[in-house]
């Protein structure tokens, strides 16, 4: 397989567009419209097709490969990086070459400061050293720095669930979160960051908060405390959030939209409501590992119809708005 | 084998690819053969440089055969040297998962590749370019998410993205 190095551009046309398409849609810029008008282009010729199939193609490929091993290992620096790759390679196959079991206990991701997380749709369960057990959401990323008299995990992005058993006097897991932190020597919690703010729910045990400005407090099992706006608000803990680390989204006469928010971090792309059906209220567990069956499952309970736009725009309006625009 | 195409003035006549073959093939081997200790790794990467030539359609004459093929002899040995030392990490990377997380010995192997094709696709491109690539593809992170993190502007990642999906685009093929 020939592998060209150059990053010159395209000289065909057609690719070119496919790839402006490609950009345009996963920005979110443009919206419905730009997905339609994207759907029309490429049914207006083959070759347009054919040029998105290599983008899809190429998408698909790439899912499979693990995205904290793409990150330490293909993300590096760029232009000499080849060179001083080989070069890092041989020293290491010079110096530990001939014990492998040296090899392994050195490996970037097996030393204690780490990096965890998720792509969308996915999740994962990391046990740390002095029984920390992490579940982390889908799209989440968790540092991790245990070890030479740290215990510290940093929250970068989406959710965590972390449990804890300690003992009392043991030096409490420090949880770093948008600027405040969470210790916690025996407890279960989540963790979520949003671009709304924070939240912390604890399920056992109990926890200590301190804010980015100092201010301290003490949070037990069945609370919780979110910011939102700036402003710390108590409040009772999440009952069915912690089943998302099965893989459930439990809903007991939840709002529509929330719900969806929800499923939507599972799944690329946008999933939004219509003003319409948003407030409707949802009962029921379903399943995150598959929204679109989650989806049809939604479909088939609320008079609801779930239009799509391609792959990354899904839209749930009305039945019947959507029976009558038909 | 093929007609050679029309040529500018050239004070030597280009070598048939035949003919570079039969004269170089025997120290291109033994070249490689020093710098990769295995003689089947060594003859099939000889035999790949000559595919390059090949696939090139470049003109070689006689006096410029030897550095030119040992350019193209090097440069594959830097893709393998590159190759190797991923499929390690790779395989360091798998034994630090739990069991149940293990992939099966098909699905490695189709990784391996995949992490294989990314990595010469990817090349040669800028890190911020990478990693918003990385960012956008396989952690299906949004634009402005991916901004954030590299501190540039939405407008800066989508040339990124438009870069890396030019380069990709050009090299994969199925």
């Amino acid at each position: 397989m020939p592998a060209s190095r150059t990053d010159a551009p395209l000289d065909d046309p057609v690719a070119r567009t496919a790839i402006e398409w490609w950009v345009r849609l996963q920005s979110g810029q443009g919206g419905p419209a730009a997905a339609e008008a994207c759907m029309r282009w490429r049914a207006a010729d083959a070759r347009h097709e054919s040029a998105w199939a290599r983008l899809e193609g190429l998408a698909q490929a790439m899912r499979g490969i693990p995205s904290d091993f793409a990150h330490a290992h293909l993300a590096g620096t760029a232009p000499s990086r080849q060179r001083r790759a080989v070069l890092k390679g041989l020293a290491a196959t010079l110096v530990l070459g001939g014990t492998g079991a040296a090899v392994r206990e050195w490996t970037p991701w097996q030393r204690l400061f780490s990096d965890y997380s998720t792509r969308v749709g996915e999740r994962r369960r990391v046990a740390l050293p002095g029984d920390v057990r992490l579940d982390l959401a889908s799209d989440t990323a968790v540092s991790a720095e245990i070890g030479g008299g740290k215990r510290q995990l940093t929250l970068w992005r989406g959710q965590v669930a972390i449990r804890v058993q300690g003992v009392e006097g043991m030096q409490p897991l420090v949880a770093w979160a948008d600027g405040g932190r969470v210790e916690a020597v025996h407890a279960r919690f989540a963790l979520l960051r949003q671009a709304a703010g924070m939240r912390v729910d604890v399920y056992e045990g109990s926890l200590r908060v301190v804010d980015g400005e100092g201010g301290a407090r003490l949070l037990s099992a069945g609370t919780a405390l979110y910011r939102r706006r700036g402003a710390w608000r108590e409040g009772p803990a999440d009952a069915g959030a912690g089943a998302w680390t099965d893989g459930l989204l439990v809903a007991n006469g939840d709002r529509l939209d929330t719900v969806l928010a929800k499923l939507a971090r599972y799944r690329p792309g946008r999933l939004s409501a219509s003003d319409e059906v948003a407030a409707l209220p949802v009962s029921g567990v379903f399943p995150l590992d598959d929204t679109d069956r989650a989806l049809a499952m939604l479909q088939q309970t609320l008079p609801i119809a779930v239009v799509r736009w391609g792959p990354w725009w899904v839209r749930v309006e009305s039945a019947e708005a959507e029976a009558g625009a038909a | 084998m093929k007609t050679s195409p029309p040529c500018g003035p050239a004070a030597s006549a280009p070598v048939p690819v035949d003919v570079l073959y039969r004269d170089h093939q025997p120290w291109l081997f033994r070249w490689l053969r020093g710098r990769l200790g295995s003689p089947f790794r060594a003859e099939d990467l000889a035999q790949d440089v000559f595919v390059r030539v090949i696939a090139g359609r470049k003109q070689v004459h006689a006096a410029q055969a030897r550095p030119f093929l040992r350019t193209i002899a090097h440069g594959l040995l830097l893709d393998h040297y590159r190759r190797a030392s991923l499929e390690q990490a790779y395989l360091d990377y798998l034994a630090a998962l739990p069991e149940p997380r293990q992939p099966s010995a098909e699905v490695r192997a189709m990784v391996l590749q995949q992490i294989a094709a990314l990595d010469r696709m990817l090349a040669g491109l800028p890190d911020n370019v990478r990693r918003a690539f990385l960012m956008a593809q396989i952690d299906g992170l949004a634009y402005a998410e991916i901004a954030a993190r590299l501190q540039v502007s939405t407008s800066s990642v989508q040339q990124y993205m438009t870069r890396a999906l030019t380069a990709c685009y050009a090299c994969f093929q199925d």
